[in-house]
C-alpha cells in the first residue's frame, strides 16, 4: 500500500475514456498523451499453449481481418463495456505504462474511467477491478455524458440544464446535466460501430459484395453524412463479390450510405427525442433556447448536426474537438474534485 | 428544408472585413449581401433572433457560454456558406479567456495540487530526503552515546539544567542565605563552554565575598586551573563558597580522586553497562563505565538504577557501603535507590 504512494508520487493522475472504438487518454497537465483504437493482438503459438500479446492499438488494428491462425486480433469492449476482462486488463496495462515511457519507477496513477451511464454494476466493478489490475492505485468512475458536457465546456454547475448527446464507438448517450448532476440519461447501443456494420449490410445486399470492418469505416469517413448535402462524393472500394468470389471494385456514393445509415441514425434521433419527452419541462425549456451539444466520434459524421436539428427543431452544435471532449472532461471532473471537493463520480 | 439557396457565394468576402473586428460583422455584411432577413435565420437555425443579434453585434454578454458561441458561429457559417474557421478564429483572439484550442491543456496552476502535482512531487522528494538526513543524523548521535566520553558531556550539561532549581529550596544551612545565583556555578570540567571561565570567575568574586567565611566540606580538584588558568585563584575561591549550597543535595558530578564524599558515590572495578536516572528524568547516567570509573549522582532521588555488571559496582551512600547483594538477580541489578530512606 505504502509502496503504491510512494510510485504514485511518480505517476501522472490520468484520466481514462476506455471507448469501444478508441481508448483515450488525458494526463493531468499535460492534455491528451494517447490516443490509440481499443485492439489487441493475441498470439497462441499451439493448441493448449500459453497466450501472449503480440501487439495493442494502432499495430493491432493494422492487423484486425489480416491475421493468421495463430493470431486473434479482438476489440476487448463492446457496446462500451468489458467483453474481455484479461485482456482488457493487458491493454489498459500496456497504455498506462506506455504514458509513463519514461519513467524507471513502474507507475501507479490515480485514474478516472468513464463509464456508459447504461452499465450495470456488474459491469461497472469489471471496469474498477481492470484498471486496478492494470496497476492503477486508486480507481474513479464517472458517467460519460458527464465528463462529456464538462469536457465540452458546458456550464455544468448552473441551474440551467445542458443536454449532451456523445456518439461514441459502441453507445450513444444523452443526458440533460444540471448543477453537477445528471437529471436524465438514457443510453443506446447505437455508435460508430453500428454505422460501419450498416455499411457492410448494404453493400452485401446492394452489390452482392463483401467488405471487411476496415473498409467500411473509411468509407464511413470519407463520404458519409447523415444529412443529404448539395454535393454528391463518390469512392471506389474493393470487395469480394460474394457470386463470383473474386475481389471486384466498385463505385459507392454519399447518398447511398446516407441510406445505409439511415436505421442506426433514426435510433439515436429516437433516443434524443425521447429524452426531451422525459426532461422536466423548465430544463427542456433551458435546452430549447441554447441547444443540444455533440460530442464523441460520431460527431465528426457529416451533417449530424443537421439531421437532429431537422428532427428535434432545437438548436444543435458540435463541440470543440468531439473526439476527445470525454478524455478532457474526465481531466477536467479530476481537477474540480481535488479544487473543490465535488462528488462527480458514478457510484459502482 | 434546407434550401436556402445560398451556398454559392464563395466570392462574398468582403474585402473590408478583418478578422480583428470579430466575426459578427462578417456575418451581418454575409447575411445582408444575401438580403436575409434576422427573423429568417434565426428561424433557420432555431435560435431566437435576439440571440442572432447579439452574434452580429459581438456582444458576448448576451450569449450563453463559449461552447455555445463557437458552435452558433459555426451553424451559422455553414448557412450562409462561409468558412467557419477564420471567424471562430477572430472570435478566440476578442474572446482569450473564453475557451483554449483544445488540443493544447489545460496548464492553469491549481490551488491544491494532486499527487501528479510537480510541485507536490518536489514536497514529497523533500520530505523523504529530510526524513534520511535526519535517521542518518540520529544514528551519528546515537553511536558516541553509548561510550562514556559522549555520556560525561551529557551528563554535566543536565547539571548545568538542574543546579538552578536544586541551589534554591532546600538548602538548610547557613549557606542558604546566599543569593541562588551562587548555584549558577558550575565546577569546570574539560567539557564546559569555553565562555563560561570568565562569567562564572565574574560572579564567583562577588559571591566570595557575600558567603563571608567558607566552611570547606570538600575541596574540588585542582582542575580549574588547567582549563583556565588565570582565573585559578578566583575559581578555586569560588568553588569553596559555592560548595555548601549544595548542602545535602547530592553533589555534581565531579571527577576528583577525593575518596570520602556526600551523596551517592559509584566506583567501577570493571566494564559495566548502567542506566541511572533521577525522579524528575533530567539527570541521567547511562552507558558502559570502565575500570577506575567513578560518579557521584546528581539530580533528585530517588533514582531508577539499573546495573548490567552488579559484581563491577561499589555504591556507597553518604559514604556507608550499599550492598547490592540480594537486590541482583544474576548479573543484573535493578532497583530504585532512595538515600533518605535507607536504614
Amino acid at each position: 500500500m505504502f509502496l503504491r504512494r510512494l510510485r504514485g508520487l511518480f505517476s501522472n493522475d490520468l484520466s481514462i475514456d476506455l471507448g469501444t472504438a478508441n481508448t483515450l487518454i488525458y494526463a493531468r497537465g499535460q492534455g491528451i498523451v494517447l490516443n490509440e483504437p481499443s485492439v489487441v493482438a493475441i498470439r497462441q503459438d499451439r493448441a493448449g499453449g500459453s497466450k501472449s500479446v503480440a501487439a495493442v492499438g494502432e499495430e493491432a488494428k493494422q492487423m484486425l481481418g489480416r491475421t493468421p491462425q495463430n493470431i486473434t486480433a479482438i476489440r476487448p469492449l463492446k457496446d462500451g463495456v468489458i467483453a474481455d476482462f484479461t485482456v482488457t486488463e493487458k491493454m489498459l496495462q500496456y497504455f498506462i505504462h506506455k504514458v509513463h515511457e519514461s519513467r524507471i519507477i513502474r507507475p501507479s496513477p490515480r485514474v478516472l474511467i468513464c463509464v456508459p451511464c447504461g452499465s450495470t454494476q456488474v459491469e461497472r466493478r469489471a471496469i474498477k477491478e481492470s484498471a486496478a489490475g492494470a496497476g492503477a492505485r486508486e480507481v474513479y468512475l464517472i458517467e460519460e455524458p458527464m465528463a462529456a458536457a464538462i469536457g465540452a465546456g458546458l456550464p455544468v454547475d448552473e441551474a440551467r440544464g445542458s443536454m449532451v448527446l456523445d456518439i461514441g464507438g459502441g453507445t450513444s448517450e444523452v443526458a440533460v446535466i444540471s448543477l453537477n448532476g445528471i437529471v436524465y440519461s438514457n443510453s443506446v447501443r447505437i455508435g460508430g460501430d453500428r454505422f460501419d456494420d450498416a455499411i457492410i449490410n448494404y453493400v452485401r445486399r446492394n452489390y452482392g459484395t463483401l467488405i471487411g470492418e476496415a473498409t467500411a469505416e473509411r468509407i464511413k469517413h470519407s463520404i458519409g453524412s447523415a444529412y443529404p448535402g448539395n454535393e454528391v462524393r463518390e469512392i471506389e472500394v474493393k470487395g469480394r463479390n460474394l457470386a463470383e468470389g473474386i475481389p471486384r471494385s466498385f463505385t459507392l456514393n454519399s447518398n447511398e450510405i446516407l441510406e445505409a445509415l439511415q436505421e442506426p441514425l433514426s435510433g439515436i434521433t429516437g433516443a434524443v427525442k425521447i429524452a426531451l419527452e422525459q426532461t422536466p419541462p423548465e430544463l427542456g425549456a433551458d435546452v430549447a433556447e441554447r441547444g443540444i451539444v455533440l460530442t464523441g466520434g460520431g460527431a465528426l459524421l457529416r451533417d449530424i448536426e443537421r439531421l437532429i436539428e431537422e428532427e428535434t427543431g432545437l438548436p444543435v452544435l458540435v463541440a470543440d474537438d468531439p473526439l476527445t471532449c470525454v478524455a478532457r472532461g474526465g481531466g477536467r471532473a479530476l481537477e474540480m474534485i481535488d479544487e473543490r471537493g465535488l462528488d462527480l463520480f458514478a457510484t459502482e | 428544408m434546407n434550401a436556402l439557396p445560398l451556398t454559392d457565394g464563395t466570392d462574398e468576402r468582403a474585402p473590408t472585413w478583418d478578422s480583428a473586428d470579430g466575426p459578427g460583422r462578417r456575418l451581418r455584411d454575409a447575411r445582408q449581401s444575401r438580403g436575409l432577413e434576422l427573423a429568417r435565420v434565426a428561424d433557420q437555425l432555431h435560435l431566437k433572433p435576439t440571440l442572432i443579434a447579439a452574434l452580429e453585434q459581438d456582444d458576448y454578454e448576451a450569449l450563453p457560454g463559449s461552447v455555445f458561441v463557437t458552435g452558433y458561429l459555426r451553424n451559422y457559417a455553414r448557412l450562409l456558406g462561409l468558412d467557419p474557421d477564420p471567424l471562430l478564429t477572430a472570435y478566440r483572439r476578442r474572446q482569450p479567456q473564453a475557451e483554449p484550442p483544445p488540443p493544447k491543456p489545460a496548464t492553469v496552476s491549481r490551488r491544491r495540487a494532486g499527487s501528479g502535482h510537480l510541485g507536490a512531487r518536489l514536497f514529497s522528494l523533500a520530505v523523504i530526503l529530510a526524513l534520511l538526513g535526519l535517521s542518518y543524523a540520529w544514528w551519528q548521535d546515537y553511536r558516541p552515546a553509548l561510550y562514556p566520553a559522549g555520556e560525561r558531556l551529557e551528563s554535566a550539561s543536565g547539571d548545568l539544567d538542574l543546579r538552578i532549581p536544586a541551589g534554591a529550596p532546600p538548602a538548610s544551612s547557613a549557606a542558604s542565605l546566599e543569593p541562588p545565583g551562587a548555584a549558577v556555578y558550575e565546577p569546570p570540567s574539560e567539557t564546559a563552554p569555553e565562555a563560561s571561565p570568565p562569567a562564572t570567575a565574574a560572579v564567583a568574586e562577588g559571591l566570595a565575598e557575600a558567603a563571608g567565611e567558607p566552611p570547606a566540606p570538600y575541596v574540588p580538584s585542582g582542575e580549574p586551573a588547567t582549563t583556565a588558568p588565570p582565573l585559578a585563584a578566583a575559581t578555586a575561591l569560588t568553588t569553596e563558597a559555592s560548595a555548601p549550597s549544595a548542602g545535602p543535595i547530592p553533589e555534581p558530578v565531579v571527577e576528583a580522586p577525593v575518596a570520602p564524599a556526600e551523596g551517592v558515590v559509584m566506583e567501577f572495578s570493571g566494564p559495566c553497562w548502567v542506566d541511572i536516572r533521577d525522579s524528575e528524568r533530567r539527570f541521567k547516567l547511562f552507558g558502559e563505565m570502565k575500570d577506575g570509573d567513578r560518579h557521584v549522582l546528581a539530580g533528585t532521588p530517588p533514582y531508577s538504577v539499573i546495573i548490567g555488571n552488579a559484581a563491577a559496582v561499589r555504591i556507597t551512600v553518604d559514604g556507608k557501603p550499599f550492598g547490592l547483594e540480594g537486590i541482583a538477580r544474576g548479573n543484573v541489578a535493578r532497583f530504585t535507590l532512595d538515600p533518605e530512606r535507607l536504614p
